[in-house]
C-alpha cells in the first residue's frame, strides 16, 4: 500500500484498476535477412497486417451508437490505407528485394509516401502524412510487440470503471474519458484550475492532478483509490482501508440524496432575495443533468467543444441543429458563448493563418473570431437561426476594448439583415453580452455596460490575467488566489456597473460553483450564479441558509483586509454565520 | 474501355473521407478503375494513390473503367463525385 498526494478535484471517491497511458517510442531495427528467411518475414508482415485489420474491425464494431460520424469514417480510411498496395505490396517488395526485416521495409515505404505528402500544396492533404505514420505505427507496434496506451479513437480496450494514469491530459483526451466511461484519472501535471480539472468536475468525477512525477509508482492494473476531496491516491490498499473508503463512498452518496430534496425549493436567500442558479454546459449531453437539478437556464454554453476532436469545422447547418436542439431541450434561457479557442484549447483541423501559440495572451477567443470571420460568421448565423426556437442570447468571450464590441455588434447587425433578406426567422432583438475576463474589461465595465445587454464574469481567466499567472503553469500555481483583494475589487466593480446600467451580471467561473465563496459573492451583490450542474444543489443549500443583510459587515472586512490569512479566517467566519 | 471527364465539386476535393468513399465504391467492381489528373494516373482502388492526386474543388479529372462491368463502375464512380460524395457540401 502506498499513498501519493496531489491536488484533488471533486468531492467523490473512485475505486478501480489503473490504466497507465504509455506513448512508447518506436525504434526501428534494421536486420539483414538471409535469402531463406525472406518468405517467413513476408508471412510475419502479412500476419501483422491481418491482426491490425482485425483491431480496426473490432473498433468499428465497438463504436458507440452516438459516436460522431467522423469516427467511423476515420477508421474506415485508415483500414483502406492499411490494405493499400502502396503500403502493403510495396513494403513486401522491399522485404524481398533488399532482404530486410518487415519493420524496416514498412518504415522505408512510409517515409517515401510521407515525403510525397509533404510536398503537396494543399495544407489539408499535407497534414495527411500523419495518417500514414499513424497506420504504420499500428503495424510496427504489432510487429515489435510494443504496448501503447493512448486515449484516442483507436483505443479498442474496455476502459469502463478504470482509472486513467498519465503525465497530463489534453482537453481532447478528456473528451474520450467522458465517452469511454472511465471512473477517474490522475496526472502528474495540472492544478485545480487547469482545463482538465474543470472537465473532471463537469463529469462529476473525482480526480487527483499535480502528482509531480509520482505516477511512475503506479503500474497497470494496480488497484487504486482516488480521493478527490483530499487529493490522495492509495495504490493497492489493504482490505481495511478499502472497506473504510467504501463506507465513505456510501456516505457521500447519502449526502447527495439529502441535497436532492432541495431541487424543487424556490431559489432564494433567507431574507427572500431571489437568486438565479444557472448551469454551464459543453454539449447537449449535459442538459439532462441541468434539468435534473432544476437550473434556471444555461448561463454558459461552451460551443468550442463542438469544434474540437474533428477534422473540419462544423458547418452552419450542423451548428444550427445543435444549438436548436439545446435551446429547445433546455426550454429556458440559454446563453451561447461564441467560439473560445486559443490558449490551452486548440482545434485539430487547419484553417488559414492558424496560430498554434498556447499563450493565454495570444490570438484567442473574440480576437481569433474577429480575425477569422469565415469561422465566426457561420456560428453567428447558426445561433441567430436557433434563436427562433428558444430564448437564446449571444455571449462574446474575452472582450477587452470598444473596437471589439463595436465590430461584434456591427457583424451581428449585418448577419441579422442578411437573414431577414433571406427570409430566415430569428430573434431580431437577441441579447448580446460580454464576458468580463480581462482586467481592462472589468475596469471599463460601466462603459461596456452601456453597449451590452448583460455581463458575465469569467473568474478563471480574470484571476489569471489580474494576478499575471499562467493557469497551465504548475510553477506559479500557488499564486492563484480568488481571494486576492484585487480580484474581489474587480468583481465588485463589475456587479455595481451592471446594477447602475440595470443589466444582469452573472458569474460563470469556477468560483460560482465553490461553496466556500457563495456567501462572499452574495455579499458583493451577485444574484446570478452559473456553474456546472454538479455543484448547483450544494450552492443552493448555502443560499437558502444565507441572510444577505447579515453578510455585509464581514464581507466589508474581507475587502479591506491587508492580510491574506486574516481574510481566510474572516471567510471561515462568514461561512459559519 | 470507357472514359469520362468530370469536375470535382465538393468543397474539400479528394480529401481522406472522399477518397475512402471513392475507393470503396471502385472496389465493388471487377473492372480496372483509373483516375487521371494533372498527368498523373491513380488506381482508384488505392486510397493512397487517389489522395496523392491532390485534386481539389474545381479540378477536372478523367475517369477510365475497363472490364466486364465497366459501365456500372463508371456510373457508380461518377454518381458519387456528382453527388458531392454524399456529404453536405
Amino acid at each position: 500500500m502506498l499513498s501519493l498526494f496531489g491536488s484533488g478535484i471533486g468531492r467523490g471517491i473512485a475505486i478501480g484498476p489503473a490504466y497507465v497511458l504509455k506513448n512508447s517510442d518506436i525504434e526501428i531495427p534494421h536486420v539483414a535477412l538471409a535469402a531463406s528467411q525472406v518468405n517467413s518475414e513476408v508471412k510475419r508482415f502479412r500476419a501483422a497486417i491481418n491482426a491490425t485489420e482485425n483491431t480496426y474491425k473490432a473498433l468499428l464494431k465497438g463504436l458507440a451508437k452516438d459516436a460522431p460520424k467522423e469516427s467511423a469514417a476515420f477508421i474506415n480510411a485508415h483500414m483502406l490505407m492499411l490494405r493499400d498496395p502502396m503500403i502493403m505490396d510495396e513494403s513486401i517488395k522491399i522485404i524481398r528485394k533488399e532482404q530486410v526485416n518487415a519493420e524496416f521495409a514498412l518504415q522505408t515505404q512510409a517515409d517515401t509516401l510521407i515525403k510525397v505528402f509533404e510536398q503537396m500544396e494543399d495544407a489539408y492533404l499535407r497534414a495527411k502524412k500523419a495518417d500514414v505514420q499513424h497506420v504504420a505505427n499500428r503495424v510496427l507496434r504489432r510487429l515489435l510487440n510494443i504496448v501503447s496506451h493512448n486515449l484516442d479513437e483507436f483505443n479498442d480496450e474496455d476502459l469502463g470503471g478504470r482509472i486513467v494514469v498519465g503525465k497530463d491530459l489534453s482537453p481532447a483526451e478528456t473528451m474520450f474519458i467522458k465517452d469511454r466511461k472511465v471512473a477517474s484519472f490522475v496526472t502528474d501535471l495540472g492544478s485545480q484550475i487547469s482545463h482538465t480539472a474543470i472537465i473532471a468536475r463537469s463529469l462529476k468525477m473525482p480526480a487527483v492532478v499535480g502528482l509531480h512525477g509520482s505516477t511512475r509508482y503506479i503500474n497497470d492494473n494496480d488497484m487504486l483509490i482516488v480521493d478527490g476531496m483530499r487529493g490522495i491516491i492509495i495504490i493497492n490498499p489493504s482490505s481495511k482501508v478499502l472497506r473504510e473508503y467504501k463506507s465513505r463512498q456510501s456516505k457521500i452518496r447519502a449526502r447527495e440524496r439529502e441535497l436532492n430534496t432541495l431541487i424543487k425549493k424556490r431559489s432564494q436567500t433567507a431574507d427572500s432575495q431571489r437568486i438565479q442558479l444557472l448551469g454551464n454546459i459543453e454539449t447537449a449531453k449535459d442538459v439532462k443533468a441541468l434539468t435534473k437539478v432544476n437550473a434556471a437556464g444555461v448561463g454558459l454554453y461552451r460551443t468550442e467543444y463542438l469544434f474540437m476532436n474533428r477534422e473540419q469545422a462544423p458547418n452552419e447547418s450542423e451548428q444550427f441543429r445543435e444549438y436548436k436542439r439545446i435551446a429547445s431541450s433546455v426550454g429556458k434561457p440559454v446563453i451561447i458563448r461564441t467560439l473560445d479557442i486559443g490558449g490551452d484549447k486548440q482545434l485539430d483541423f487547419n484553417y488559414p493563418n492558424k496560430q498554434s501559440s498556447e499563450s493565454p495572451l495570444g490570438l484567442r477567443a473574440v480576437r481569433m473570431c474577429l480575425s477569422h470571420i469565415e469561422i465566426f460568421k457561420p456560428q453567428l448565423r447558426a445561433i441567430l437561426r436557433a434563436s427562433a426556437f428558444g430564448k437564446v442570447s449571444i455571449m462574446i468571450p474575452m472582450v477587452s476594448n470598444f473596437d471589439e464590441i463595436n465590430q461584434i455588434l456591427t457583424i451581428i447587425k449585418q448577419t441579422k439583415a442578411e437573414l431577414k433578406a433571406e427570409g430566415i426567422s430569428h430573434d431580431s432583438r437577441i441579447k448580446v453580452g460580454g464576458m468580463i475576463e480581462v482586467p481592462a474589461a472589468a475596469i471599463m465595465a460601466e462603459a461596456f455596460a452601456q453597449k451590452l445587454d448583460f455581463l458575465s464574469i469569467g473568474t478563471n481567466d480574470l484571476i489569471q490575467y489580474t494576478l499575471a499567472i499562467d493557469r497551465v503553469d504548475d510553477a506559479v500555481n500557488y499564486l492563484y488566489d480568488p481571494m486576492h483583494p484585487a480580484v474581489l475589487q474587480l468583481i465588485k466593480q463589475v456587479i455595481r456597473a451592471g446594477r447602475k446600467a440595470d443589466i444582469p451580471v452573472s458569474l460563470c467561473g469556477e468560483m460560482a460553483g465553490n461553496v466556500q465563496y457563495t456567501r462572499l459573492l452574495l455579499g458583493l451583490g451577485l444574484r446570478n450564479f452559473s456553474m456546472d450542474a454538479t455543484y448547483l444543489l450544494d450552492v443552493k443549500d448555502r443560499i437558502l441558509n444565507a441572510d444577505t443583510t447579515k453578510l455585509r459587515y464581514l464581507v466589508g472586512k474581507i475587502m479591506s483586509s491587508d492580510n491574506p490569512s486574516e481574510a481566510r479566517d474572516l471567510l471561515t467566519k462568514l461561512n459559519q454565520i | 474501355m470507357l472514359e469520362q471527364q468530370i469536375e470535382i465539386i465538393n468543397k474539400l476535393g479528394l480529401h481522406a473521407r472522399a477518397s475512402a468513399k471513392l475507393v470503396s465504391t471502385a472496389a465493388r467492381f471487377k473492372s480496372r478503375v483509373e483516375i487521371e489528373f494533372a498527368s498523373q494516373t491513380a488506381d482508384a482502388k488505392s486510397i493512397m494513390s487517389v489522395m496523392m492526386l491532390a485534386a481539389s474543388i474545381g479540378s477536372v479529372v478523367t475517369i477510365r473503367t475497363d472490364g466486364d462491368d465497366e459501365q456500372a463502375a463508371m456510373d457508380a464512380v461518377s454518381g458519387l463525385i456528382n453527388n458531392y460524395f454524399d456529404e453536405q457540401e
